[in-house]
């Protein structure tokens, strides 16, 4: 039997059939690289799944060599246990389908995402959310213009865009908001005025830590997230649509500090 | 006798187009390329009249007097009078030996004209046909002539008709040679008529040297210059200085012949220079104007040792070059500012102010620039197309492992390394992943001999070297089955088949007709008429890489595809570096994309995911393809005495060689044939000790040709256990999982 275990946002908010999957558990893969989450080491992991071999997995586990994985699950209860919802990265899905497909059942334990949370800490509408997008490094070759490209486009069409920011941790990659915030900027510099325009208009929202115990979130202009200091990543930016409904105007300002005068 | 000019003097003939002469020249090695120099730079008054053929001064290298061959150009302005005028005649050294033939066919883009030399003993040889159909693609146009004639007094005890007889036998050889490669407009303009004074005989290192005409004027007869050798070494030298001087010889023919960069340009740019005729630029080159927009073709990239920066050299085809000028390299696409401008004296560089169109001019502050960029003004940065990419008609064949005998200096090196390949693009170098070797491949072992000569000389690294080792390519045979090749988080699917390339596709590749950065419709029309292509599937070509290897996108209406193109041909040059046989580079392959899946998010479709997905395709589909190795051939044209045909042959047939043609040349057999590269490191020994040292012969890149099936299996085990992998070859399935 495979596992998919949403380990959520921090440990606090660890569920009861997480605990459940955990402890009857003969081996668990910890995801280390997808995502990260207050308190989950491979200590505590240990700790929660006491009869099980507890395994780092890296990229290669979970991607190159799944088909091992898979095959443990044949004979032995496998846990892969993720930071926030198991099936937000692409990597869990491609692995819960080619369990199915060898007939190798597959639970799935959901978690506190943190996709919602972020969209949550800020206090603006679910229903105002485009499409999400991910705001990776360039590259040598390559420099990430469809994330502008799809940010404007949701602007547009007056919906905010939750933009994720590049994650790598076995690379020790790891976008922080201020980086992030101003490479959309430049992006949409060279892009063109019809890009940089909307951008310059819209109100930026960082937010760190989303579901820590010291999380923070900072709504404002460029200027205004770039010169607030945050705590370490995770980070994630939203980039809102600045005609804002009254309570979502409220809240960002009760949450974030936004200030409607600087518009 | 020397007329030594001053620098303002010859500027002042510079501007003067019609008073200026771009020439080189060529020959094969040891028929006299350097000493024929010297002569001229005599003349010039740049070095002594007496020390020229001793001095030797334009191969200031010293590995170069130690092996007596040139190896870096160099490049010269001469001072010449004729029928009372002055000119200028920039002559560009090119090197003369068979292994940096990419040089001289980078040289040809400078010069309009080529003195062709050719020993009178040895005749025309394998290089000489090589670099002579050079020049005629370039449009160069060449003058013969027929050096060490003194051989044929001295050792070989010819009388007058015997030396008549044999001039006329190297003479038709290279008027075939002209007719057979010359663009059709000049197959008759060209040929050398001696009678017109195109033909010069004589002795480089003698310093003497006539023309039919020169020779009619003054009354000399074949008889009166075997005389002078009869009595010795006075009367040569009386010959030489004041009768039949070979720098007067030459340069009245090439101001008689070369014609002048304006009318060159007309007919040359066309050929050398894809962009449009009729914009302004292109009317500028055609009519060298000096006072059009700049346009500075760059043909070599060199280090000053004494200075450290790099030396651009080439030929300002319009406008004038200034120094202080804001500059556009088109190919790197990079601002830059010509700090200094010169011409070339011999060794040293004269700073000047400015040099017009239709010169030479070596340029300091273009550290960016790389051999065959071209340089604008500033203001024309998009309005230029570049000077299409130079061709290099040979490919590094040869690899050794290189690193220092201390450990220390491996970033000394490496450093080194960079500058050698900037100064030498024929020269390749790449690191072992797996091992951490350093690797440097080049086109011959004498090739490579001389890079490390040179990092010991320039840098004083001593370094240690594997046995050179043949660099083989991988190519398949037929066309493969298409893949799905997934990306690691198999959310990403790309649909490849790859099938070899045609012959025809292969050769306008190689000959830089068809280029990657070409009007895609005009490609697509020129491989539909010459290589069979469909025009649809030609108009959609991605990529080509420096390995004769295509990339196709047949797909239609893919989502995101865009987003990935360019890391899609990234992942595409990537997987043609290292084949799945024996990771040495493929050849000649078609990849085609049929269709795609890409995952909505960037961080879902990064290099990381993109460049295994490509990979594992192609190298799937390759190996259901009849996948192979081919092997570098060399062509060896061997002149041998009768008697030693056999031996020869049996030599060559012993090193798995072919006979290609055998020809008689009165006593002397011209054989042809072509030998594996791998089979050749100890062929010279063989050769000389099964004919007791009486043939001679040379050496050039022939092709690449498929390694012999029952040795193939052999080899690429052979490989790959030496590059530390596991000794069987991949299958399909390795690449592409049933999972």
């Amino acid at each position: 039997m495979l596992y998919l275990v949403g380990f959520g946002p921090s440990a606090r908010f660890l569920s009861i059939a997480a605990l459940q999957a955990l402890a009857c558990a003969d081996k668990v893969y910890v995801d280390t690289y997808t995502s990260f989450a207050e308190g989950l080491d491979l200590k505590l992991v240990k700790l929660l799944a006491p009869r099980a071999e507890v395994v780092k997995a890296s990229r290669k586990h979970l991607e190159d060599l799944s088909h091992k994985i898979v095959d443990e699950a044949k004979h032995a209860n496998i846990v892969v246990l993720v930071a926030g919802d198991p099936l937000t990265a692409t990597t869990h899905n491609a692995l819960r389908l080619e369990a199915l497909k060898q007939g190798v059942k597959v639970e799935v334990i959901p978690a506190v995402s943190g996709l919602q949370l972020v969209i949550a800490v800020t206090g603006l509408s679910w229903y105002r959310f485009g499409r999400p997008i991910t705001l990776v490094f360039p590259e040598e070759h390559y420099k990430p213009y469809s994330t502008v490209e799809v940010v404007v486009d949701n602007l547009e069409r007056g919906l905010h865009t939750l933009v994720l920011l590049d994650f790598r941790v076995d690379q020790g990659k790891i976008m922080d908001v201020k980086t992030g915030a101003k490479l959309l900027f430049e992006l949409a510099e060279e892009m063109g005025e019809s890009f940089s325009k909307r951008l310059r208009e819209a109100v930026m929202v960082g937010v760190a830590r989303a579901g820590f115990s010291d999380q923070k979130c900072v709504a404002g202009r460029l200027e205004d997230i770039l010169a607030s200091e945050f705590p370490p990543p995770p980070h994630t930016l939203i980039v809102a649509h600045p005609r804002l409904h009254p309570v979502e105007e409220d809240l960002l300002k009760h949450l974030c500090g936004f200030k409607k005068s600087n518009y | 006798m020397p007329r030594v000019k001053k620098v303002e003097d010859i500027l002042k003939i510079m501007k003067n187009i019609e008073q200026v002469r771009n020439i080189g020249i060529v020959a094969h090695v040891d028929h006299g390329k350097t000493t024929t120099t010297d002569s001229l730079l005599a003349a010039a008054g740049i070095i002594s009249y007496k020390v020229a053929g001793e001095a030797l001064a334009m191969d200031y290298l010293a590995v170069e007097q130690q092996r007596g061959i040139t190896v870096k150009s160099a490049n010269i302005s001469l001072y010449h009078e004729y029928q009372g005028k002055p000119y200028v005649i920039n002559l560009v050294d090119t090197p003369g030996h068979v292994d940096f033939s990419g040089k001289v066919t980078r040289s040809l883009r400078m010069i309009d004209g080529a003195i062709v030399v050719v020993d009178a003993v040895e005749g025309v040889m394998p290089q000489t046909e090589t670099v002579l159909r050079q020049c005629l693609e370039e449009r160069v146009r060449p003058l013969l002539f027929i050096n060490k004639v003194d051989r044929l007094i001295k050792e070989l005890k010819y009388t007058p008709q015997q030396i008549q007889q044999r001039i006329v036998e190297i003479t038709k050889e290279v008027n075939e040679l002209i007719y057979m490669y010359a663009d059709q407009e000049f197959k008759k303009k060209w040929l050398i008529d001696p009678k017109a004074g195109m033909l010069i005989i004589g002795s480089a290192r003698d310093k003497w040297g006539i023309s039919i005409p020169m020779a009619q004027k003054k009354g000399i007869k074949f008889g009166d210059i075997i005389e002078a050798y009869r009595r010795g070494k006075e009367a040569v030298e009386e010959l030489a200085s004041k009768v039949a001087p070979l720098h007067e010889a030459l340069l009245d023919a090439v101001v008689k012949f070369i014609p002048n960069p304006r009318d060159a340009q007309k007919y040359r740019i066309p050929k050398i220079w894809k962009g449009d005729i009729n914009s302004d630029i292109g009317k500028a080159m055609m009519e060298c104007d000096p006072n059009g927009p700049l346009a500075f073709a760059i043909a070599d990239m060199r280090l000053d040792p004494r200075i450290r920066k790099l030396v651009a050299t080439g030929r300002v085809f319009s406008g004038t070059l200034r120094a202080g000028m804001d500059l556009w390299l088109v190919n790197a696409g990079k601002k830059a500012k010509a700090l200094q401008v010169s011409i070339y004296m011999g060794p040293d560089r004269e700073v000047v102010d400015e040099i017009p169109a239709g010169n030479i001019a070596a340029v300091l502050g273009l550290e960016e620039a790389r051999a065959g960029e071209t340089a604008v003004e500033a203001v024309y940065k998009d309005k230029m197309a570049p000077f299409e990419r130079l061709r290099y008609v040979s490919e590094p064949v040869v690899t050794v492992a290189i690193e220092p005998k201390n450990p220390r200096d491996l970033p000394k090196l490496i450093e080194a390394l960079r500058k050698l390949t900037i100064e030498d693009p024929n020269l390749v170098v790449k690191i072992n992943q797996e091992t951490g070797e350093y690797l440097l491949s080049g086109m011959g072992p004498l090739h490579i001999e001389i890079a490390l000569w040179w990092l010991k000389e320039t840098y004083g690294l001593e370094v240690k070297t594997s046995p050179p080792l043949v660099v083989y390519r991988e190519t398949v045979r037929s066309k493969g089955q298409m893949f799905e090749g997934k990306s690691p988080n198999k959310h990403n699917k790309l649909y490849i088949s790859v099938e070899p390339l045609n012959e025809e596709t292969i050769k306008l590749i190689q000959e830089g007709v068809v280029t990657e950065d070409m009007d895609p419709a005009q490609r697509a029309r020129i491989l539909r008429d010459q290589a069979g292509w469909e025009y649809d599937e030609a108009k959609r070509i991605w990529a080509i890489d420096e390995n004769v290897n295509v990339f196709v996108d047949m797909t239609t209406g893919v989502q995101h595809l865009r987003e990935v193109k360019d890391t899609i041909i990234q992942g595409f040059r990537l997987a043609m570096k290292e084949g799945p046989l024996a990771k040495e580079p493929v050849r000649g392959l078609k990849v085609v994309l049929h269709d795609a899946i890409i995952h909505e998010d960037p961080a879902h479709r990064g290099p990381a995911q993109i460049f295994p997905a490509v990979r594992n395709a192609i190298f799937a589909s390759m190996l259901t393809a009849k996948p192979t190795l081919l092997e570098p051939l060399q062509k060896l044209d061997i002149r041998v005495p009768q008697e030693y045909v056999s031996a020869v042959i049996a030599v060559v047939t012993k090193k798995r060689g072919r006979i290609v043609d055998m020809r008689e040349h009165g006593m002397i057999m011209r054989i042809i044939a072509e030998v594996p590269v791998a089979e050749s490191f100890d062929l010279a020994a063989e050769l000389r000790s099964a004919t007791s040292g009486r043939a001679f012969w040379g050496v050039e890149f022939s092709r690449w040709a498929p390694v012999p099936d029952n040795m193939l299996l052999d080899l690429i085990k052979k490989i790959r256990e030496r590059k530390g992998l596991p000794p069987e070859i991949p299958k399909p399935e390795d690449f592409v999982p049933p999972y």
